[in-house]
């Protein structure tokens, strides 16, 4: 099971001999929220039915989940993401924690940091100077930005 | 202990406001789940606690988040203001010192064992435990106690059923949603120059991508993509007009703008800088005195730099020598927590073959020089050329004038490792050039005229069977007239002729066919194994590098190896 959070559930209502008997149980997640959750379910069936499907052909299982990641990412949002990572780190997904961590990465990649700043919702804080001797000691880093 | 009744109060507050915050919501906005949950993260917080004992971390980082709290208890008092009584406000407001004396607490836990009852479902991982829940479960105070820094998140209000709450929402729009933890997740899988960039993002980045840690696990994310690091030949030499040493790097990266740089202390016009060794990305320079210091003699200073991240260490001063040979090696300790360490070895001028000589040595874990005797049974003779010695395998290599490759332990000073010369070698003339390519050692010889009678070849010999007595296996054999250039045919006319003047400069870092070679002022890359050249960049002055001197290669790696904290920077 890929949500180890929930394994863990499951292991822990063995241990502890709680006799459920409804073969459904509900399992509380009080930090996922559903739209995430739908998400990482499927791409959770997606990962598992490619793995299945090329059982013994790693390369192929890793290209057909590059593609599949692709497309979901055209259609996820990028201030999804960082709910789609609090939900995958939640659920201890390790997999899709990875990958979507990945997503974010490339997206702020080469990108300024008034870019990064409004991505993450934050303000600078530096002091009045802080910020220019910064930009002035890493003054490579800043070549080749891309445009806003 | 006064701090641990402290840490008692903290927790007989939060659960009372939790109990009165519990009651308010209840009434207000019916949220019967998540009173549940508060209960369940509380006993997390608990646990988390106690787990944290064993992970205690000194980190400069948890400072700033010290005036965080402040900022949101502010928002969180005027929140309260409109709806709850004044007494409960003021309970809250000793939030404030609760969160600053956590620093001073070092995260023990004193809540005993009410830990152990907490559902293990709720057991915190590295991120997301201790969810204290202050205020109207908008914000969420996050221990992340892997790191030891205290973060803040927003956490959207669920069920809207009041208006109250849009205008809370409002209110918490400045604090980022990402744990700690995650942030970094994100920041290790960028590339060298992003994350660099980032440090300009705001404080706490900062803090983060300053911290050698930062520098451990990013180098640990990204040592499994396999590519080639990009690398550079740093030039050294001297403008004859103006008097003032340049350093010029081959590379037109931005990551390698920073080679050049000198530490300010050093940038005066009374200070001369050169550039004596390097091992991986950091450099080993010389800062002498131009001009007489009174009384002392001249002194010279050495210093460790790293030119990518500017973090620079100063070694204790020495007299000052003219024509000393130097040796420079660094390597991780991973007895001190992958700490680097390193040894500068200075080997004074001597005449002539000697078994024994004497030897300066400085060890990065004393701090402090040491004069010591160098063994060389065998017999050692210095280069008519002040090289640096090579490091590899963890020792010192030099070319000795008798032919021979010499290995010094870097500690002792005694010859480790003792190697014959080719059989294929003129032993009329020296080597061009001791390097390492691809994991092995090589030397190089250019043969033929002027110095005999035979058409000029490039000889190319690398050093296998190292722990077996070693044995030279000559790579390449290279004709000069046989070499092409497609894109500057006056290169490949020139070497046609009769005496070219060709020197080595240095062998590439990783590719076994390939070599730098200096023809006419300027830097031509030449393969080889397919007999091509190709010009990489103009020198403005021959005089400094032949046989490769005052050449060095740096290779860029995955994150700027830190340099620890030495002694005191001398001047």
């Amino acid at each position: 099971m890929k949500f180890c959070a929930v394994k863990q559930y499951f292991d822990d209502e063995n241990n502890n001999n709680i006799t459920s008997g409804a073969s459904t149980t509900m399992i509380p997640l009080p930090n996922v929220e559903s739209h995430p959750l739908a998400i990482l379910i499927t791409y959770c069936k997606k990962h598992l039915k490619i793995k299945a499907n090329n059982a013994d052909n790693k390369k192929e299982t890793e290209k057909e989940m590059e593609q599949y990641e692709q497309e979901l990412l055209k259609k996820v949002m990028p201030q999804e993401l960082t709910e789609l990572i609090l939900a995958a780190n939640y659920l201890n997904f390790k997999e899709a924690l990875d990958f979507f961590c990945r997503a974010v990465a490339s997206a702020i990649q080469n990108k300024s940091i008034e870019f990064v700043r409004k991505f993450f919702g934050l303000e600078s804080d530096f002091e009045l100077g802080e910020e220019e001797k910064l930009r002035e000691e890493f003054a490579w880093s800043f070549e080749g930005v891309d445009e806003d | 202990m006064a701090e641990g009744a402290l840490f008692a109060a903290a927790h007989g507050i939060i659960e009372k406001l939790a109990g009165q915050i519990v009651r308010e919501l209840d009434c207000r906005w019916a949220f019967k789940d998540e009173i549940t949950n508060l209960e369940k993260s509380l006993f997390a917080v608990k646990a988390a606690l106690q787990d944290a004992e064993a992970k205690q971390h000194n980190s400069e980082a948890i400072k700033p988040w010290l005036t965080r709290p402040k900022d949101a208890m502010c928002d969180v008092d005027d929140l309260l203001d409109q709806i709850f009584n004044v007494d409960l406000r003021r309970q809250l407001m000793t939030c404030d010192k609760i969160c600053i004396d956590l620093n001073r607490i070092n995260l023990e836990s004193i809540w005993g064992s009410a830990g152990k009852s907490c559902s293990s479902f709720m057991r915190p991982r590295s991120v997301d435990f201790g969810q204290m829940e202050v205020g109207m479960k908008n914000r969420m105070v996050t221990l992340d106690l892997e790191i030891g820094m205290i973060g803040w998140r927003n956490v959207k209000v669920l069920k809207n059923r009041n208006s109250e709450v849009g205008r809370l929402q409002k209110l918490l729009t400045r604090i980022e949603d990402l744990p700690i933890s995650l942030l970094l997740e994100i920041l290790y899988r960028l590339d060298l120059k992003s994350a660099m960039r980032c440090k300009s993002v705001a404080r706490q980045w900062c803090y983060l991508i300053s911290d050698p840690s930062f520098a451990n696990d990013f180098v640990r994310l990204h040592a499994s993509s396999v590519v080639d690091r990009p690398f550079a030949l740093l030039l050294h030499y001297v403008d004859k007009q103006i008097k003032k040493r340049h350093l010029l790097a081959t590379s037109e990266e931005p990551e390698f703008k920073s080679l050049t740089y000198i530490p300010p202390i050093y940038q005066h016009d009374n200070i001369e800088v050169t550039v004596q060794a390097s091992c991986n990305d950091l450099l080993l320079c010389c800062a002498n005195m131009v001009g007489n210091d009174a009384g002392s003699g001249p002194m010279s200073v050495y210093y460790v730099i790293n030119p990518i991240s500017r973090q620079w260490t100063a070694l204790p001063p020495m007299p000052e020598l003219a024509r000393a040979r130097v040796g420079f090696i660094c390597w991780y300790d991973t007895a001190l927590h992958k700490q680097l360490s390193y040894r500068v070895m200075r080997i004074p001028e001597f005449k002539g073959e000697s078994a024994e000589f004497s030897v300066e040595i400085f060890s990065s874990d004393t701090g402090k020089w040491t004069q010591s005797v160098g063994l060389c049974p065998q017999g050692f003779q210095l280069d008519v050329f002040a090289f640096p010695g090579v490091p590899y395998n963890g020792l010192l290599f030099w070319w000795s004038s008798t032919d021979c490759l010499v290995g010094f332990d870097p500690n002792t000073s005694k010859c480790c490792q003792f190697f014959e010369k080719p059989v294929e070698l003129n032993p009329s003339h020296g080597i061009e050039r001791l390097g390492v390519c691809h994991g092995t050692l090589r030397i190089c010889q250019i043969s033929g005229y002027p110095y005999e009678v035979a058409d000029p070849c490039l000889r190319v010999w690398e050093l296998k069977d190292y722990d077996e007595g070693g044995k030279w296996n000559l790579e390449h054999e290279l004709y000069f007239d046989k070499m092409v250039s497609e894109k500057s045919p006056w290169l490949t006319e020139y070497l046609s002729k009769k005496y070219p003047t060709v020197a080595v400069l240095a062998y590439h870092p990783n590719d076994r066919e390939v070599v730098y070679l200096m023809i006419k002022f300027k830097v031509v890359f030449c393969n080889l194994r397919r007999k091509t050249l190709e010009v990489v960049c103009d020198i403005p002055t021959a005089d400094y590098f032949y046989h490769g001197c005052n050449v060095f290669t740096f290779v860029l790696p995955c994150w700027p190896t830190p340099i620890p904290f030495q002694t005191e920077k001398a001047t």
